[in-house]
C-alpha cells in the first residue's frame, strides 16, 4: 500500500524533471529569451518578483477576486441548478438565457463588461458569466439523474418536499456540486486572468502579465504564468481533499 | 373488523386500444390480506397504481382511502444510499410522528424484521434481502391503516423468500393491518409449507385470503373479480 | 508586429520608438533607421475651461494603452504639473483607441487622451468635442527642446542595412519623399488613406498636420533619441528593455 504512493510520487517527480529537462533543452535552441526563456531564467525572474514589494499586492487581488466569484456562481448557480432540476417550468424559461450566456465569446463579455463597469467589477461579472452556467448544468443534471424510482417512493409515502429537498435532493446531488465545483474553479482562474489583463485592473496577476508582455519581458510572463498554475493547483488539491472526506462516505 | 377499507366501483383502464381492466368491482374488507394474483403484464400493478393514486382510472372510482396514509413495498427496495439504515426510515417518518417516539419506533420494527443490528449501516453494505427488510420495516413502521405491496419477494432467492414471508405473517398476526399484496407467484399463498407455518390458529385464513383475479378479457377466465 | 520582427520576417519596420529600443537589447538583430513621426497624442474632451495640464485635477478620464509611451508621457506631464495621477484625478484604462473614441464619441467617456486619427474622427461625430491638450506642445514646453518627442520610427534588419545599403538608402528616400508629399498634399493624401486604411478622408485631411509627420534619418536626430530614451527610462526601465542601447542602435549615414 505504502509502496504504490511512494512509487506515484516518483513517477510525478520524474515526470516534472523530464519537462523541466526539454523545457530547457527547447530554449536552448531557441536561443532567444525573448521567444522562450529557459527554466533558471524564469525561476529567477519569478524569485526577483517574489521578493519584490508589490508580489504579494497582486496575489491577493487575483486571489480574492477569484473566490468571491467563483462563490457567487456557485450560490447562484447551484440555486438556479435546483430551480431548473425541479422545475420543467423554469427549466424551459431559463434555457434561452443560458444559452445565450454560453454562446457568448469570453472575449465578447469582457469588452462589453468593459464599457458598463469599472474594472474591478469587469473581473467579477465576466468570471460570474463564465462560471455559473457550468455549475447550473451540473445541478440541474444531478437532479434529473436522481433515481426516479426514489421520487416515487418518496411522493407515495408523501414525504414533505422539504425533507425531500434536504435528504434527497441535495445528498444525491453532491458529486455533481463537486465536478461542477472543480471544473467551475480552473476555469474562474483563467478567465479571472484574462479579464484583468484587458480591464488593466490597478492590483492583480492578469494586468501584470500583460505589462510585461507590453515590454516583451517573456520571463516575467511565464513566471506569472508558473504562479497562475501553482494558484489553480493548490485550489485544486483543497477540493479534491473536501470531496474525497465528504463524499463518498456511503460507499 | 368487517369494517370495509376501501371500495373498487367498476374500475376500467385501457392504454390505447389495450383494454387492462374491465369493470373491476372489489370490496376490501380491513385487517384482510387481499392477493392479486395472474401472470406478468395483467394489470394488476396498473391495479395498485390506481389505487394508489398514481393513475386515474377511465371509468369508475376508488373510494374509502381519503385522507389514509399508505404504506408501500416495491419489488426493489427503494432505500436512499446516503442514508443509515435508521436514516431511511426517520426519512419518511419524520414528519408523520413526533421527535422523541422516532428512535423507539424505529428500533422496534428494525428489531421486529431481525436486523436491528444494522440500523447505523449503508445499504450498499447490505445484502439484497437484508435491504428488502429494511423496505419492509419502512413499509411497516410508517403510521398507516393499508399496505400495498407490489411483487415484494420477486429478486430474492428461494431461501431468503420464505424467511421474509414467514416473518411477515408473524408480524401481521400480532398487529394486523389492510394489505393488498400483488404477485404472479402462486405459491406464496398456496404453497404447502407455508400453509403450515404459523398460520393454524386460524384455519380457512388462506382461502379467504387469495383472490384470483383474471384481470384481461385475452386470459381464459372472466375479466370480474372473484371475492374473498 | 513585433512577433514578425523576432522571427526574422520584417525586413524594415514601422515601430514604436521605444520598442525599437526593447528589440535591440533583447538581441533582436535590427538598428533605428529613421524617426516617422513626432507625437501624435491629444487630450480631448468637452469640457472647453481646461486649458492646461493642472486644470484635469480632479477628473476622470479615459487613457488607452497602459504601459505604452503615451501613457508614460501622460503620467509625466500630470506629475510634472504637480498631480499625483494615482490620487488627483481617476483614471480608466480601455484597451484601444478604437474603443475609447468610440465611448466618447457616444457620450459614455468626457474626457480622454487618444492619438491621431481618431482625434478627428472623434471631433468630426461630435461638434461638442475639442482639442483640449498637446502632449507635443507639453513636451517642448517641459525639457525645453526645439522638438517633440521622437514618437514612432522605422527600424531595418542589420544584416540588411550591411548587405545592401544602396537599397536601404533607396527606401529611406523614397519613404521621406512620400512623407513629405503627405503634408503638402493633404487632400490627395486623404483620397489615399480613405482607400487603404479605415478613416473616411474628411478626417484624415484634417488630422494629418496634427500628425507631426516628418521623417528624418535617425543618426540625424541622435541626440533627440536618445533624450527621449533616457527620459523613458528614467519613468520605467523596462519601458526600453532595461537600458539604454548603445550607439550600435542607430543606424550610420
Amino acid at each position: 500500500m505504502l509502496g504504490s504512493t511512494y512509487r506515484n510520487k516518483v513517477i510525478a517527480l520524474g515526470s516534472l524533471f523530464t519537462f523541466l529537462l526539454g523545457w530547457h533543452g527547447a530554449a536552448v535552441l531557441v536561443g532567444k529569451e525573448i521567444i522562450l526563456p529557459t527554466p533558471a531564467v524564469t525561476f529567477r525572474c519569478l524569485f526577483q518578483l517574489i521578493i519584490s514589494g508589490g508580489f504579494w499586492s497582486h496575489l491577493a487581488a487575483t486571489l480574492s477576486r477569484g473566490l468571491v466569484g467563483f462563490a457567487l456562481s456557485y450560490l447562484v448557480g447551484l440555486i438556479v441548478g435546483l430551480l431548473s432540476g425541479l422545475s420543467r417550468n423554469f427549466k424551459a424559461f431559463f434555457h434561452l438565457w443560458l444559452t445565450l450566456i454560453r454562446s457568448t465569446p469570453t472575449i465578447a463579455l469582457i469588452l462589453l463588461a468593459l464599457i458598463w463597469f469599472p474594472s474591478d467589477y469587469v473581473t467579477l461579472f465576466v468570471t460570474f458569466l463564465v462560471v455559473f452556467p457550468i455549475i447550473t448544468q451540473n445541478v440541474t443534471e444531478g437532479i434529473n439523474q436522481v433515481d426516479p424510482d426514489l421520487k416515487e417512493m418518496a411522493r407515495l409515502y408523501q414525504v414533505p418536499f422539504q425533507t425531500v429537498l434536504h435528504r434527497m435532493y441535495l445528498p444525491a446531488i453532491l458529486p455533481y456540486l463537486a465536478t461542477g465545483a472543480a471544473a467551475g474553479l480552473g476555469l474562474t482562474w483563467k478567465v479571472m486572468i484574462a479579464a484583468e489583463a484587458i480591464a488593466y485592473t490597478r492590483f492583480g496577476i492578469g494586468a501584470r502579465m500583460d505589462t510585461a508582455r507590453t515590454y516583451l519581458e517573456t520571463p516575467e510572463v511565464f513566471a506569472w504564468t508558473i504562479v497562475v498554475i501553482a494558484i489553480s493547483l493548490f485550489f485544486d488539491r483543497i477540493l479534491q481533499r473536501i470531496i474525497e472526506k465528504h463524499l463518498l462516505f456511503w460507499e | 373488523m368487517h369494517k370495509t377499507e376501501l371500495t373498487l366501483e367498476r374500475v376500467t383502464k385501457s392504454y390505447g386500444d389495450l383494454l387492462v381492466l374491465a369493470g373491476l368491482s372489489l370490496e376490501v374488507k380491513a385487517d384482510r390480506i387481499v392477493a392479486f394474483l395472474g401472470p406478468s403484464g395483467c394489470g394488476k400493478t396498473t391495479l395498485l397504481s390506481i389505487i394508489a393514486g398514481l393513475k386515474a382510472p377511465d371509468q369508475g372510482r376508488v373510494s374509502g382511502l381519503e385522507g389514509k396514509a399508505i404504506s408501500y413495498l416495491f419489488q426493489d427496495p427503494r432505500l436512499l444510499d446516503w442514508l443509515t439504515v435508521a436514516q431511511n426510515l426517520s426519512f419518511v417518518l419524520q414528519d408523520k410522528i413526533p421527535r422523541d417516539e422516532l428512535p423507539r419506533r424505529i428500533n422496534h420494527y428494525l428489531e421486529q424484521m431481525e436486523i436491528l443490528p444494522y440500523r447505523d449501516a449503508y445499504p450498499r453494505k447490505l445484502s439484497g434481502g437484508q435491504r428488502q427488510r429494511v423496505a419492509m420495516a419502512r413499509a411497516l413502521a410508517y403510521p398507516s391503516r393499508l399496505l400495498l405491496m407490489d411483487e415484494p419477494f420477486k429478486s430474492l432467492d428461494l431461501s431468503l423468500k420464505w424467511a421474509l414471508i414467514t416473518r411477515f405473517r408473524q408480524i401481521w398476526a400480532t398487529a394486523p393491518r389492510t394489505v393488498l399484496l400483488v404477485t404472479h407467484d402462486p405459491n406464496v399463498f398456496g404453497n404447502q409449507k407455508f400453509q403450515s407455518r404459523g398460520c393454524g390458529q386460524k384455519p380457512g385464513l388462506i382461502s379467504q385470503e387469495v383472490v384470483h383475479a383474471f384481470l384481461r378479457g385475452t386470459n381464459e377466465g372472466s375479466p370480474a373479480v372473484h371475492q374473498v | 508586429m513585433s512577433a514578425k520582427i523576432i522571427a526574422g520576417e520584417a525586413d524594415i519596420a514601422a515601430v514604436p520608438t521605444n520598442l525599437a529600443a526593447i528589440l535591440y537589447n533583447r538581441g533582436i538583430p535590427i538598428q533605428l533607421a529613421a524617426i516617422t513621426n513626432w507625437g501624435v497624442m491629444y487630450v480631448i474632451g468637452r469640457d472647453s475651461t481646461i486649458t492646461t495640464w493642472p486644470e484635469l485635477k480632479g477628473k476622470e478620464i479615459g487613457v488607452t494603452g497602459k504601459g505604452s509611451t503615451p501613457d508614460l508621457l501622460f503620467r509625466y506631464f500630470l506629475s510634472a504639473n504637480g498631480l499625483d495621477p494615482e490620487i488627483d484625478l481617476q483614471i480608466r484604462y480601455y484597451p484601444s483607441p478604437a474603443e475609447l473614441a468610440q465611448l466618447v464619441i457616444a457620450g459614455k467617456v468626457s474626457l480622454a487622451t487618444l492619438p491621431e486619427p481618431w482625434v478627428t474622427e472623434a471631433l468630426a461625430r461630435d461638434p461638442d468635442l475639442k482639442v483640449l491638450l498637446d502632449y507635443q506642445t507639453e513636451w517642448t514646453r517641459l525639457e525645453q527642446r526645439n522638438e517633440s518627442y521622437p514618437q514612432s520610427a522605422l527600424v531595418v534588419k542589420t544584416q540588411l542595412a550591411a548587405e545592401n545599403p544602396a537599397l536601404v538608402r533607396a527606401f529611406l528616400n523614397a519613404a521621406a519623399e512620400s512623407n513629405r508629399w503627405v503634408v503638402s498634399q493633404p487632400a490627395a493624401a486623404g483620397c489615399l488613406a480613405e482607400k487603404y486604411l479605415f478613416i473616411s478622408a474628411a478626417a484624415a485631411t484634417e488630422a494629418i498636420p496634427r500628425c507631426n509627420l516628418r521623417l528624418v534619418a535617425a543618426h540625424q536626430v541622435q541626440p533627440e533619441i536618445e533624450y527621449f530614451l533616457e527620459k523613458l527610462y528614467s519613468f520605467q526601465p523596462q519601458s526600453i528593455g532595461r537600458k539604454i542601447p548603445d550607439a550600435g542602435f542607430y543606424l550610420p549615414e
